[in-house]
């Protein structure tokens, strides 16, 4: 099946044009300046109506155009664009709950089985591999603690005692 | 971007990885037990296990090599292993927050800045000093008035009838609206009932540069921060708003000598959530009150230009909350706009 | 200090055993990832950056440098061997390198390529460590108005930078102004746009922006047209240049690096248009090219690699004295020093200059090791064009989201940065370039807070934007470099 996005560019400039308005409505409550310079509200309001401007000049151009602009999307094309982002927020939305390495593992193997790797005896050690590598990386030599999630997995991965040796 | 900036973040030093591997190998040192919370839930020794340091400023800057002296030091001092994590933004109230919400058994410690006693007035984050349970003080920094060697005014009570003549004239640079210096500034005109322009930059560096090109008339700032350009360069301090004269300077009075009843400047210190067992905020007071007192941390904040004031930590709970007070009337003379 | 005694100590930061394996494996994860096509040095520095916040600022630096140098220099394998510009900067380089490879001459073109980035890559560096002092020396004067003159004139030269959509380029630079007043207001301190969440009270975070559009973006393009890898098979022998053709490239690989460099230091003019420029240039000027050119010249593949490579070092020029980003990878250069509190700008040269002139040392020392892989090793990169996206993908994928995490440790970012991803997918599909945009993120704070604090100090008056000749004339310049693409684009329509 294909859908076809027929005026992509008048959608777009619609949804700049909306952005734009959205930034005045939500800026109106903006603290003024003091001294003789100008509020809060000034600057996003002055990119705003630009924004707002050049999208009428789109929108214009395009309809002046007479050859509008179109998307075809087939299913496969929106699955293709749409596995890859829902993977994605998934794997965030997990790292709080199942910690890091865990929802690392998950998402990689996951995404490599997407991405045509069939074998999990190849892509599961990967996963794992790349998960405790970054998550010794950050722990102890960056010390920045990843998520460890409700599942206390990177718990049980011992320190490294090479650094108390450097230290 | 945070406008209000850390205080004395115009010095780096470039000592990361070392500091880091450090910091890594105190971690690791408990490996197993090093669960925070459960690796020194029995007492009789504490402080142990891990005792993580919340500093809510970014790595390198003046509150994190402290804090990171500090732990360092505690280290050596006791059986726990002390490391600092870095957890910025929100002008300080990220940091604040993640110490004021960790479980209140002493194994993290807050460090606290005088922002803690300012966001919640300046509308930025809703968090205070009463979060926490004070465990000590070990530093302040006054705020100092500094103008260019040429200026019509050569000492602060001529400053003061030339902006009371020229009402609105002077321009006073700082590090940024809203942070210590812009309020010391402000704390200062409202003493002497002038009337003055504050003028925002972003940060100490270029608030100082803005007095030596000629764009505004003043600045506020700690003495080191200006050290450099009054040593050698173009500027000149009339005073220093501490209690006492400072080391660096000791030949400019204090605000107070001149009849201005004003002491204000930037400060850090130690806090644990409230509701902290009293016992763990003694334990811990005790320990790094020997690391303040001990040679080594005396001599690393004077060869870094950081005053050393040391309170209780009674006496540090009084003064935050007398500082929170004080922050609450000079904001509200400001015009600076509070946050819905 | 002396420059002598600067340079003394920036070399002292560089030649230590952590910093040179850093600037190595930076060289080496540069080449490696300018080999693939489709893999650019700014995703690759925005996908690694995380990995400096826990380094020193130098040694981040040369990480970052390394990766910077290698992958430009790399993406020319690709070109030359099969057609495909491993990066956007080596799209010129297919001109003439490619014909060579058909030929069976891929060695000779990427010995030439080799021997000519690091020309221009070295010219670059040298350039820039003798004239940003200097600039560096007069900006340290600017006051308020000239910065957001200065801002303004960074700003315009989104349009000249635009691509084929003037229009659209102009609203990916505004969209990223926008996006930028998101947080603290810079003098009022009155949350923007945060809608009472208090990490965004804190503002877009620019790097996790960045991981977005670069590193996240490319990915999902990638997926949705399919990660098939190229079946490409190259043998490569000998990639030493021989001393005829070294003496039939000199002329044009110093030209070409120096015009490289200018180009390069412009903001917003990255290595892309550097190659096309100083290849159109040579072939205008260089005798016989005219013909030759496009046929399997070395001289073309000269003048590519070298313009590209030369405008790093021209990049750097404004970033570090000015804080103007030079290009999209310099832009993130500039967010990994704030993550450490160092902004760069002329007072960096009072107050780091050792840091400064550690990024002189090291990026030169960044040229020297590209050369020696370059020519020793060209060969098994050269293997490296159908490594397997499969697997190299989703690592992209968890670099990404745990570089933007490991910003300030916070989920938020990783949202900010899976959005930023959807959104540059988006304009990249609708043809929105993504270089004005960075631009605008970094751009737009400057303009705005010296344009409020330059009539804070005024009073009001405009009076402080035209009485100084110097503020009036970045203002004009402004101007004309915003215009000038409209009268083009009106006179082509003329002529046409």
């Amino acid at each position: 099946m294909t859908i076809e996005i027929r005026h992509t560019d008048k959608v777009g400039a619609a949804l700049l044009v909306a952005l734009a308005a959205g930034v005045f409505v939500a800026s109106r409550d903006f603290p003024s300046g003091f001294g003789g310079s100008p509020g809060a509200a000034f600057f996003p309001r002055v990119v705003a109506a630009t924004i707002g401007t050049l999208a009428v000049v789109l929108f214009v151009r395009s309809v002046a155009s007479r050859d509008p602009r179109t998307h075809r999307i087939s299913t496969d094309d929106a699955v293709r664009f749409a596995v890859p982002v829902a993977l994605l927020a998934a794997y965030v939305a997990a790292m709080s709950v199942l910690g890091f390495v865990l929802a690392t593992v998950a998402f990689l193997v996951g995404l490599m089985r997407y991405s045509g790797v069939e074998r999990y005896a190849r892509s599961i050690p990967l996963a794992l591999g790349v998960a405790i590598a970054l998550h010794y990386v950050f722990r102890e030599f960056l010390h920045v603690p990843l998520p460890s999630g409700s599942v206390p997995v990177s718990e049980l991965l011992p320190a490294l005692p090479l650094l108390v040796g450097v230290a | 971007m945070d406008m209000v900036g850390e205080a004395n973040d115009t010095t780096l030093e470039s000592t990361g990885r070392r500091r880091f591997l450090k910091a890594a190998g105190v971690g690791s040192a408990v490996g197993l037990v090093g669960i925070p919370g459960l690796g020194a839930a029995q007492d009789g020794e504490f402080p142990s296990g891990d005792i993580e340091m919340i500093c809510p400023w970014a790595a390198g800057g003046g509150t994190d090599r402290t804090a990171r002296q500090l732990a360092s030091l505690a280290g050596e001092q006791s059986d726990a292993s002390f490391f600092v994590t870095n957890q910025t933004g929100g002008s300080g109230s990220a940091g604040f927050r993640a110490a004021a919400n960790a479980e209140p058994n002493g194994q993290t410690v807050g460090v606290l800045t005088v922002e803690i006693c300012t966001i919640s007035h300046l509308g930025i984050a809703n968090i205070t000093p009463d979060a926490f349970a004070p465990v000590m003080q070990y530093n302040f920094d006054p705020a100092s008035l500094t103008v260019p060697e040429d200026a019509p005014y050569g000492t602060i009570e001529e400053f003061v009838s030339y902006a009371e003549e020229n009402p609105g004239e002077v321009r006073i640079s700082n590090s940024g609206i809203g942070a210590i210096w812009h309020l010391s500034a402000a704390q200062m005109a409202q003493a002497t009932g002038i009337e003055v322009e504050h003028v925002g930059y972003d940060g100490g560096a270029p608030a100082t540069q803005a007095v030596v090109n000629g764009e505004v008339e003043a600045t506020t700032a700690s003495p080191a921060e200006v050290a450099p350009q009054v040593q050698d360069g173009p500027l000149q301090m009339l005073a220093v708003f501490g209690e006492e004269r400072s080391d660096l300077f000791p030949d400019v009075p204090t605000l107070q000598e001149r009849d201005i009843d004003v002491t204000i400047g930037a400060w850090r210190g130690l806090g644990v959530p409230e509701g902290t067992p009293d016992e763990r905020v003694q334990a811990l007071n005790e320990t790094f009150q020997s690391v303040y007192e001990s040679d080594e941390f005396q001599s690393f904040m004077e060869d870094n230009g950081f005053g050393l004031v040391n309170r209780s930590p009674e006496e540090y709970g009084e003064f935050m909350s007398s500082e929170l007070d004080r922050f609450e009337g000079i904001v509200d003379e400001l015009d600076i706009q509070e946050g819905s | 200090m002396s420059a002598i005694g600067n340079l003394a100590q920036g070399a002292a930061l560089v030649f230590q055993p952590f910093a040179l394996a850093l600037i190595v494996g930076g060289v080496l994860i540069g080449m490696t990832m300018g080999s693939l096509p489709g893999m650019t040095a700014t995703m690759t520095v925005a996908v690694l950056v995380s990995f400096t916040f826990g380094m020193s600022p130098a040694e981040g630096m040369m990480l970052l440098l390394g990766i910077y140098g290698g992958a430009l220099y790399a993406g020319s394998i690709p070109a030359i061997l099969i057609r495909t510009p491993g990066t956007p900067s080596a799209a010129a380089t297919v001109f003439d390198g490619f014909p060579l490879a058909e030929r069976g001459l891929a060695g000779r073109a990427i010995a030439v390529a080799t021997v000519a980035s690091f020309v221009g890559g070295a010219t670059s560096v040298v350039l820039l460590a003798v004239l940003a002092p200097q600039i560096a020396n007069v900006a340290i004067e600017f006051g308020s108005a000239e910065y957001f003159a200065l801002a303004v004139f960074g700003l315009t030269i989104i349009a000249s930078v635009s691509g084929d959509s003037l229009v659209k380029g102009l609203i990916s630079g505004l969209l990223g102004m926008l996006l930028a007043t998101v947080g603290l207001d810079p003098v009022l301190a009155y949350p923007r746009f945060s809608f009472g969440v208090e990490a965004l009270s804190s503002g877009i975070q620019f790097i996790a922006v960045m991981i977005g559009l670069f590193g996240i973006a490319e990915g999902l393009l990638r997926y949705q047209r399919g990660i098939g890898s190229e079946q490409v098979t190259q043998e490569l022998s000998n990639v030493i240049p021989s001393r005829a053709d070294l003496a039939k490239i000199r002329n044009v690989t110093v030209g070409s690096s120096v015009a490289g460099a200018f180009i390069g230091a412009i903001p917003g003019a990255g290595g892309d248009i550097a190659s096309f420029v100083t290849y159109n240039e040579a072939k205008r000027w260089v005798e016989g090219a005219a013909s030759s050119f496009g046929d399997g010249d070395i001289r073309g593949v000269a003048a590519a690699e070298a313009g590209n490579n030369a405008s790093t070092g021209g990049a750097l020029i404004p970033t570090l004295t000015l804080g103007i980003p030079g290009d999209s990878v310099t832009a993130i250069l500039i967010g990994a020093l704030m993550v450490h509190g160092i902004r760069p700008g002329p007072g960096l040269f009072q107050d780091e200059p050792a840091l400064v002139y550690a990024i002189f040392v090291g990026f030169f020392t960044v040229y020297v090791v590209i050369l020696v892989f370059g020519l020793l090793g060209a060969r098994y990169w050269a293997q490296l064009i159908d490594f397997p996206g499969t697997y190299l993908w989703p690592a992209i994928f968890v670099l990404s989201i745990v570089g933007a995490f490991a910003l300030r440790g916070n989920v938020l970012d990783v949202w900010v940065a899976l959005g930023a991803g959807v959104l540059g997918y988006a304009m990249r599909v609708e043809d929105y370039p993504l270089a004005p945009m960075v631009l605008g993120l970094i751009l737009g704070p400057i303009a705005e807070v010296n344009l409020r604090r330059s009539l804070q100090l005024s009073g009001g008056s405009l009076e402080i934007f035209y009485a100084e000749p110097l503020t009036l004339g970045i203002l004009v310049l402004a101007a004309i470099s915003l215009l000038l693409p409209f009268v083009q684009a009106w006179r082509g329509s003329e002529s046409a």
